[in-house]
């Protein structure tokens, strides 16, 4: 699978950042700037209305894009709004193989997985109606109190609005693309605990990182922007090795916990290097940082 | 006098900021192609430090990070000074970077030696996996990181920028100096280094002098500048010519084969939340 051109990326960010209402006080253009952007907004939620292919089909007029592109990867089967919403784990692991030749370089860009959601959508992969789908709130459906804020959820979920939430988009916004990026972050997680000689199934791993909630959004938004050093594959897997048997037992993590713990884990970044770091060491600092903020929350 | 374990260690940092180690320096020259590239790690006045690579207790290492893909991890290590790096290109977009350095293998007893005294006089035993010198970061993309060196310039009109050779190390790198406005920015406005970049390889020929004619055998010397080696390697790679070929050479071409400009991503370093 390839990146999309960068032609194409630029005509969705310019396309989105059209769309997207600015609440900058600064820019004496945002009045007229809000008032096309209404405009615009109004006529993406009226297609969205008449379901998946007006809604293609205004996309791809928008975007100049011509004939549809059939190098989208198929998803396993049809979805429904709560599903695509927050995919189940089994839906993420048929995803996880429906996508097994993406690489990180494609995945990483939005405009990647804005094509897939039109090809999804002109394959009726998605049952009308669409509104909860791409409009509504993340946990209920329900539609925003306004406009921007429907639309802003829409481009967030078809492969992220990086104009306004950077990198952390597409990684924390687009369920699939989410889904994706858990199982690739599985696997690898996986082959380090094998290569280190304390295994644990990949399957396991993917558990941990879907089961948190928003932990997930949390760890990657650490990830992206502040401690960088976090990505190693060696502290994932120390990480996920600590939290297996409280995603298999409680179905849940405690996201706050969790970034607390990698925040306080990254500070030995600075030092350690984590990929060459004795195992039995790292799983030692996770588990004192995991110990550690669990007494500190702990009634007096 | 017993060994102590301890929880920090020494580190000698590039950009000078520690002052654990009293009168060494430690500087890297990494270059970057497609998806490989080559470092060589510099080091003086911490022989120590040299003498644990050479017994195999410590190596030399760089680190790439792409936060964009979730990625971190080591490239390239060796007991020599200068290797090569090679990774995943499928798995780094360009905004992935690099870290040198130097990390223990084993367990390591590090002598007072060279140390600031606050390290008192006692070996500081340093378990594995511990960076004892860390280089600055620099972007996967920008090789040219190796070749130029920015400064501010309170002299310059804003807006402009100046580019002057520097041999005074034994290797070629250039100045470019920038008016402070420009300087200020540098690091996020990618034009300018690449702006830069293409100045700087314009006066390699100036620098180098011109190559022995084939037919007559006359010609000025060209002088050896191992970072310019590097460079040619990575042209060559490209199929680029370089400044051994003036009626080829093309300055432009020849610095963005290295490092292109790259359309600008979106603003990311301060996203505006949006609300659900």
């Amino acid at each position: 699978m390839k990146a999309p051109c960068p032609v194409f990326g630029e005509r969705l960010s310019a396309w989105q950042t059209a769309t997207v209402q600015t609440g900058r006080k600064d820019d004496k253009h945002a009045a007229a700037h809000n008032e096309r952007a209404q405009r615009l907004q109004d006529e993406l939620i009226a297609a969205v209305r008449e379901g998946p292919q007006a809604l293609a089909s205004h996309m791809r007029s928008k975007l100049g894009l011509g004939a549809k592109d059939q190098l989208a990867p198929e998803l396993p089967r049809p979805l429904t709004s709560s599903e695509y919403r927050d995919p189940p784990l089994a839906l993420e692991r048929d995803l996880c193989v429906s996508l097994l030749d993406l690489t990180p370089v494609v995945a990483a860009h939005p405009a990647f997985w804005t094509k897939c959601h039109l090809a999804w959508m002109e394959a009726d992969s998605f049952e009308p109606p669409l509104e909860p789908f791409f409009l509504g709130a993340k946990v209920t459906g329900k539609m925003p109190s306004t406009t921007d804020a429907a639309v802003r959820n829409l481009f967030r979920r078809m492969g992220g609005l990086p104009h306004v939430r950077g990198k952390l988009s597409v990684l924390a916004d687009c369920p699939i693309s989410c889904a994706w990026w858990r199982g690739r972050i599985a696997r690898l997680a996986a082959a380090e605990s094998e290569r280190v000689g304390d295994p644990f199934a990949v399957e396991d791993a993917h558990r941990v990182l879907h089961a948190g909630g928003d932990a997930w959004a949390r760890l990657v938004g650490d990830s992206v922007r502040r401690i960088t050093v976090v990505n190693s594959s060696r502290l994932h897997a120390a990480l996920i090795a600590e939290y297996i048997d409280a995603a298999r037992d409680k179905g849940g993590l405690p996201a706050k916990e969790l970034q607390a713990v990698v925040r306080e884990v990254a500070t030995f970044g600075k030092t350690l290097c984590f990929d060459t770091v004795p195992w039995e060491e790292m799983r030692g600092i996770v588990a004192r940082a995991v110990s550690a903020k669990r007494s500190a929350e702990l009634p007096d | 006098m017993t060994a102590h374990t301890s929880k920090s260690v020494p580190i000698l940092r590039e950009d000078g900021t520690s002052l654990d180690w009293r009168d060494a320096t430690y500087e890297a020259r990494v270059v970057i192609g497609d998806g490989r590239g080559t470092v060589e790690h510099r080091l003086e006045g911490a022989a120590q430090l040299g003498e644990l690579v050479t017994a195999g207790k410590a190596e030399w290492a760089i680190e790439l990070r792409c936060p964009a893909t979730l990625y971190a991890r080591i490239v390239g290590s060796s007991r020599a000074r200068r290797f090569r790096l090679e990774w995943d290109r499928d798995g780094v977009t360009s905004s992935g970077y690099v870290i040198p350095g130097l990390v223990t293998t084993q367990t390591v007893d590090l002598e007072a030696r060279g140390l600031h005294p606050v390290w008192g006089e006692s070996p500081i035993v340093v378990p594995p996996g511990r960076w004892l010198v860390r280089g600055n970061a620099r972007s996967a993309e920008q090789l040219g990181s190796s070749l130029i060196r920015l400064f501010p310039d309170e002299n310059l009109a804003d807006g402009q920028m100046t580019v002057s050779p520097d041999t005074s190390t034994g290797d070629l790198r250039f100045h470019v100096k920038l008016s402070p406005r420009m300087y200020e920015t540098r690091y996020r406005d990618r034009d300018v280094q690449i702006a830069a970049l293409v100045a700087a390889f314009g006066r390699i020929p100036g620098v180098v002098g011109p190559p022995p004619d084939a037919a007559t055998d006359e010609g000025g010397e060209t002088t050896q500048y191992p970072v310019l080696e590097r460079i040619r390697d990575v042209l060559e790679d490209a199929d680029v010519a370089d400044w051994t070929e003036p009626s080829e050479y093309d300055p432009a071409k020849a610095a963005t084969a290295v490092e292109r400009f790259i359309l600008p991503d979106v603003a990311d370093e301060n996203p505006e939340e949006d609300d659900e």
